[in-house]
């Protein structure tokens, strides 16, 4: 393994903690913050799901079962940078910052059984606005500045196997949690008054589980021999209630005082994931997506919140990897991606529901065998100025390295 | 070429985490976070009904640490002070002393002077005792009715001016004293007691013995060798104590008192719980009112005074080391006491303190008017800013 990437991806997660813009709206404000569906640049540049794509070449997130496929230990990281330019009636703006978003490893365990184990630390939602607003009082000037952050992460563990008839089954234990962190804070820049923050910090943490199917080939129904690989996948997200706590604080220069502490649970629905992909060639992939989860149900303290809804995303897919050669240029070894997806969000605002679209792109650079870095871009539109609502422009810069050693691959029997 | 691209990629994606470049912070999607919005809140004793009381009182204090010594009469004070100095010998000034060798031929006592209250033209002076019983730095007004002190006045010769005072003092005691400051057999004296005449209508303020050690009262003493040498000799002062009696005056009602020197104090209470649980202090500002027919200030009057902090609101000594100082302005002292307010809203509310500034140095007297004065635009006014919740 090149020691030099490694070092870069260190060096990374020591500066990732200095950016601490802001990444996203006001809309994260709702629920627990917006739906993260994948780490990985490979699935940002195919519209993020990909249920049913099974690779040996790269850890799937989403489906447990999609790991049966895996020839070598993989390790993969990855970050973005997220270019906002958000609008209102009134103003617009841009924001931009950077963000590690995850990592996952791992190691197959038996190919003829489609036995891996994997696990990882990836982000579940994000919560990530900065509103600032100038005001006056009496001739003096303040600043109210509003501020949100954090998110829920899942850390995850499982593996995969193939029954007979080759379907694949996975499952992975799950452990979400966090800190979502609303702040509201005022300064007097011009004067020597006493600045005063509110935070209202939740803690939310629980376990869930995820479990997975990849179909059969179903490619003979087609009788041709220029499609395989035909498979239906699906996978299904189960949350306990998880417990809630808050902590609401006020605080000035030199002293916190608490002002309220509470636990709770909260109860997340489930999320369901269907999709069909196929390959045509031997090269060129197409994957179609649902995923379903119904916000609407989520609760705190056994109360519905408002501002939610059901929300829905449909994503197709495609991939272009070329076949394996030898003498195959650098150029030659390059893997293309496209996609588009259109979300009903789960965020309802002034009886406006927020939908998003979203064009995607990427490819995969061979660093060296085995090994690849992988970049998307995904170019996203969601929400609107009617209602007085938001609009976000955003375009992201998706960025990961995968790792495929042979570590502790033993020869299969 | 291939490992030239990634390297250039991988410097892309480093700086990529390194610089976020983004527009100020905007308004924007202010209004869905109506759950979390604060506001600025402004109140005031006037205008919101702040319940208030204020009183005074005297508080019986030692000078002994003070840095000026008080010496006159003017309205309702009286300033007397006690000094013993230093009779620091050489040796063969001992032996001279010891075998009666040596004459006091002349003795003069310099105070200078740093501070006046009450009329430069106004009559003064005072008369100098020899002190026959023991005292300390500890001397106050209640010690003064035990003070036992010869009834002569043993100064004449005084020069009196706005700079400098200085008198001389009987050769004859002043020979006993360096008798006994050779013999260890002889008792030490103990000082002299200056008080002022009835005539007095002023006060002058003198240099204390403090770290300074600078024009502090000094005592040259003219000797005489017969047929070997005269000299003079200057011995600094060793301790010194001022004292200042007096009542409080008559005032009006609605007003209260801050006085130096005698000490009155002011104590001022406001009821704050008007401001709800969950707000965050961000300002106060304390505005007074003087009322200037019944204020005696000096010619050399720093208008300032200093409000504290109270502890313990059944003990006005509970004095906490926060203090704010109210400057003086067109008949106004005013001071920012956002740590006060902050501490009352989060701690306990026990009100505050009124002093003069330096009231061990001073006599100044001010007249505020209180929170039981009929105007309110005149009664201490107390300005809060503070942020809540919406």
């Amino acid at each position: 393994m090149k020691i030099v990437p490694v070092i870069l991806i260190l060096v990374l997660l020591v500066f990732e903690n200095q950016n601490f813009a802001q990444n996203s709206s006001a809309y994260t404000r709702f629920g627990l913050g917006d739906i993260e569906y994948s780490f990985s640049a490979r699935r940002a540049g195919m519209g993020q799901l990909g249920i049913s794509v099974a690779d040996g070449d790269f850890i799937n997130t989403l489906n447990p079962a999609g790991w049966y496929k895996l020839n070598r230990t993989r390790i993969e990281f990855s970050m973005y940078y997220n270019g906002l330019y958000l609008s209102d009636n009134n103003s617009k703006g841009y924001l931009g910052e950077a963000e590690f978003s995850g990592f996952a490893v791992a190691f197959p365990i038996s190919y003829q059984y489609g036995i891996s184990a994997a696990a990882g630390i990836v982000p579940f939602t994000n919560v990530s606005y900065l509103v600032e607003q100038e005001n006056q009082l009496d001739g003096n000037s303040y600043t109210t500045t509003y501020e949100g952050a954090g998110g829920l992460t899942k850390a995850f563990v499982g593996t995969s196997y193939r029954l007979p008839f080759d379907l694949v089954i996975g499952a992975s234990f799950d452990y979400y949690f966090g800190n979502l962190y609303y702040r509201a804070g005022i300064d007097f820049p011009a004067t020597n008054s006493l600045s005063a923050k509110y935070e209202n910090k939740q803690s939310p943490q629980g376990f869930g589980g995820t479990f997975g199917f990849v179909g059969p080939d179903m490619s003979g129904i087609f009788n041709s021999q220029t499609i395989t690989d035909f498979r239906l996948g699906g996978s299904a997200s189960y949350f306990s209630k998880m417990d809630f706590d808050t902590v609401f604080t006020s605080s000035t220069a030199t002293l916190v005082d608490t002002l309220f502490i509470g636990k709770t649970q909260i109860e997340i629905p489930p999320r369901i994931i269907a999709g069909i992909s196929t390959i045509f060639s031997n090269q060129y992939l197409i994957s179609f997506d649902y995923s379903f989860q119904n916000w609407q149900n989520y609760k705190v303290g056994g109360l519905n919140r408002h501002n939610l809804r059901d929300a829905n995303k449909i994503s197709a897919g495609f991939e272009y990897r070329p076949l394996r050669e030898l003498g195959s240029t650098f150029w030659e070894q390059i893997i293309w991606r496209a996609g588009l997806s259109f979300e009903k969000t789960q965020y309802i605002v002034n009886n406006e529901g927020v939908n998003q679209v979203s064009f995607a792109g990427g490819l995969s650079l061979p660093i060296s065998f085995e090994n690849t870095l992988d970049i998307g871009v995904q170019y996203s539109i969601k929400g609107t100025t009617a209602s007085n609502l938001l609009k976000e422009n955003s375009i992201r810069l998706n960025f990961g390295i995968s790792f495929g050693e042979t570590w502790f691959i033993r020869p299969e029997n | 070429m291939q490992k030239n691209i990634v390297k250039v990629l991988f410097f892309i994606i480093i700086s990529f985490s390194l610089f976020n470049c983004a527009d100020p912070p905007k308004s924007i999607g202010l209004g869905l976070l109506d759950s979390d919005l604060i506001n600025v809140v402004k109140i005031n004793s006037k205008d919101d009904s702040l319940y208030q009381t204020s009183s005074y009182y005297k508080k019986q204090v030692q000078l002994g640490t003070a840095e000026r010594l008080l010496l006159g009469k003017k309205h309702n004070v009286e300033a007397s002070l006690l000094l013993q100095f230093n009779f620091n010998l050489p040796d063969s000034i001992k032996e001279d002393l010891l075998n009666n060798n040596l004459n006091v031929i002349s003795a003069n006592i310099e105070m200078s002077q740093n501070y006046l209250f009450g009329d430069s033209l106004a009559a003064f002076d005072f008369t100098t005792h020899k002190i026959n019983s023991d005292w300390s730095i500890n001397f106050d007004a209640d010690s003064l009715p035990f003070l036992d002190y010869d009834i002569e006045d043993v100064a004449a010769g005084k020069l009196i001016n706005d700079s400098v005072t200085s008198f001389n003092i009987s050769n004859q005691l002043i020979q006993s004293w360096l008798l006994a400051a050779a013999d260890e057999n002889i008792p030490r004296d103990k000082g002299i007691y200056l008080k002022p005449t009835g005539e007095t209508d002023k006060v002058r303020g003198y240099q204390a013995l403090t770290i300074t050690f600078s024009n502090l009262p000094v005592i040259r003493v003219g000797i005489e060798k017969p047929g070997v040498y005269t000299d003079t000799l200057t011995f600094n002062i060793n301790v010194d104590v001022g004292v200042v009696k007096g009542d409080i005056p008559v005032i009006s009602d609605e007003n209260i008192l801050v006085q130096g020197g005698l000490v009155i104090n002011s104590r001022l209470f406001f009821d704050i719980s008007k401001i709800p649980r969950t707000a965050v202090i961000n300002n106060a500002e304390l505005v007074l009112t003087i009322d200037s027919t019944e204020s005696v200030l000096g010619p050399d009057a720093i208008q300032l005074l200093q409000a504290v902090y109270l502890l313990d609101s059944t003990n006005t000594d509970s004095l906490s080391v926060l203090v704010s100082t109210l400057s003086s302005s067109e008949g106004k002292l005013q001071s920012n006491i956002t740590s006060f307010v902050y501490r009352w809203f989060t701690d306990a509310n026990h009100g505050l303190i009124l002093r003069v500034f330096e009231q061990l140095n001073t006599l100044e007297l001010f007249s505020i008017r209180g929170s039981s004065a009929i105007d309110p635009s005149v009664k201490p006014y107390l300005e809060i800013t503070y942020t809540n919740i919406k």
